[in-house]
């Protein structure tokens, strides 16, 4: 059973938008593009977001907790303090975004896309990257108990100063990956059939 | 671990009766002699010191309606809290006497039903983490990162505020050093002021170990469940459980290693038990294997 929206954004593109500290959970977002805009302190929490485009966004502090998405692009956007604790991503993509203090706390992320930044100071605890391809990655200084990935294709990944308590990489293809050893990793797992370098 | 002021919930924790027996309760449901019915003050305190919480008020037992002034209280949550801020737990008790009272008041979305005729688990939750676990490190960082911390709620119990619910239970099973002070703001508090609620709740909780989950015994009307617990907790619960007295229990006397963890981790999805969310017993009525009318055998 599903709580209908009052917020709802369809078919629009939203260019210099100021969000800053808009309450507006349970929004329903779909077909838009947001350019340059402001999302400051701003409260999204159980949104569904679908084919959705953010570019040059700024989520600093943004609250989209146990949100979904589906087809949605970040690009060049700013994350920082931000919640998406719970959310999940589908076919969706982070493209040079800042990300710093971001809670990906519990976050599945499924078939999508990650590339070129890198991922400072993050809960990513519970975190889960399924199908999904991480590329040119940086997660620095990390907290990712029980982080998990499976079936993800990581290439030129580098964990560094991270916790990776019982983490698990299942079936992963790797290449250029580095877990370094600054890294806590009392136990974990590893199993890749299809080992890279 | 997190700080409460991040929880999606913080519960308000009327009564820890219940009509049900289920295995492994996280409200320890079937050990306590005698149990708790918050009074309407502390009700209004407790949803006064909420003030300002991002998340919602969860109105939650043991079974809420087990409380007999449970119509006051859902009174006080409609005239303090705003309807998108309240939801209620129940498992069920005398429903169709009371959904009128539920819809009145809560969104269909916020009122969480689980009557346990439906195949269930439990997460093992009294077996003490230093009976089992070798490694001492690990035991920490498994405390430090425990579900239950991490992705359920707070609570308010007639004893004070509590940086976790299950905390917030051993502490009065365990007759512990209580909660905070219910003042405004208690839950604006950083995890240093609840280190005491840590020391005495964590140490003796199996919430953070990756164990095998084990069947809820459908609340009881299969007939007696068992709590799985270990060797210390048995001694301190031998004199004051009923449900350790009665029999009701099975020891787990065995120490894990780091592998044996890892092992056990993977398919340990303790937070995601249930399949299916049911906001009422017509929800419910696709997943049940039983009569939510069927006798609870175990008492």
């Amino acid at each position: 059973m599903e709580k209908k929206s009052k917020h709802i954004f369809e078919g629009k593109i939203y260019t210099d938008e100021n969000f800053k500290e808009a309450v507006k959970n349970f929004s329903f977002i779909s077909k838009c593009k947001f350019i340059n805009c402001d999302f400051t302190f701003a409260y999204f929490k159980e949104a569904k977001v679908f084919e959705t485009e953010f570019e040059n966004c700024n989520f600093y502090k943004t609250h989209w907790e146990a949100s979904g998405f589906k087809d949605v692009i970040f690009k060049n956007c700013t994350f920082e303090g931000t919640f998406y604790s719970s959310s999940k991503f589908i076919n969706s993509h982070f493209k040079e975004c800042y990300i710093n203090s971001v809670k990906f706390r519990g976050t599945h992320f499924k078939e999508s896309l990650i590339e070129n930044l890198e991922i400072l100071k993050s809960e990513m605890s519970r975190s889960i990257f399924e199908n999904s391809k991480l590329n040119k990655i940086t997660f620095s200084k990390c907290k990712m108990f029980m982080f998990m990935c499976l079936n993800a294709n990581l290439s030129e990944v580098e964990f560094k100063d991270s916790n990776l308590t019982l983490s698990k990489f299942l079936d992963c293809e790797k290449k250029n990956t580095v877990i370094h050893e600054t890294n806590k990793q009392l136990c974990m797992f590893v199993k890749n059939n299809k080992v890279g370098s | 671990m997190r700080d409460l002021a991040e929880m999606h919930t913080i519960h308000v924790e009327v009564t820890n009766a219940c009509h049900l027996r289920c295995a492994n309760c996280t409200r320890h449901v079937g050990h306590h002699k005698k149990p708790f019915f918050m009074d309407l003050e502390t009700v209004e305190r407790a949803i006064d010191s909420l003030e300002g919480f991002p998340g919602r008020v969860g109105l939650m037992g043991g079974e809420p309606f087990m409380h007999p002034q449970i119509k006051e209280i859902i009174e006080i949550f409609a005239k303090k809290t705003e309807r998108r801020k309240r939801h209620i737990w129940t498992a069920g008790f005398k429903w169709e006497e009371n959904k009128d009272l539920i819809y009145e008041h809560f969104d269909e979305d916020y009122i969480t039903y689980n009557d346990h005729t439906a195949p269930g688990k439990h997460q093992p939750l009294l077996v003490a983490i230093d009976d089992v676990v070798e490694d001492k490190e690990l035991a920490d960082e498994l405390i430090n990162n425990c579900w239950v911390q991490e992705q359920w709620s707070a609570s308010i119990t007639p004893k004070g505020g509590f940086f976790c619910e299950v905390a917030a239970s051993l502490d009065y099973l365990l007759d512990g050093p209580g909660g905070v002070p219910i003042e405004k703001g208690w839950w604006k508090q950083s995890l240093d002021a609840f280190k005491n609620q840590m020391a005495t709740s964590c140490r003796k909780c199996s919430a953070p170990i990756p164990l095998p989950h084990e069947s809820d015994g459908f609340g009881g009307r299969t007939g007696p469940t068992k709590d799985t617990i270990s060797k210390s907790n048995y001694e301190i619960l031998k004199e004051r459980s009923l449900k350790v007295q009665k029999g009701n229990y099975k020891i787990l006397n065995t120490k894990f290693t780091n592998e044996d963890i890892i092992k056990n981790s993977f398919s340990w999805t303790p937070s995601r038990y249930r399949d299916f969310i049911s906001h009422s017993s017509e929800d419910s009525s696709k997943h049940r294997l039983l009569s939510p009318e069927t006798k609870i055998k175990a008492r």
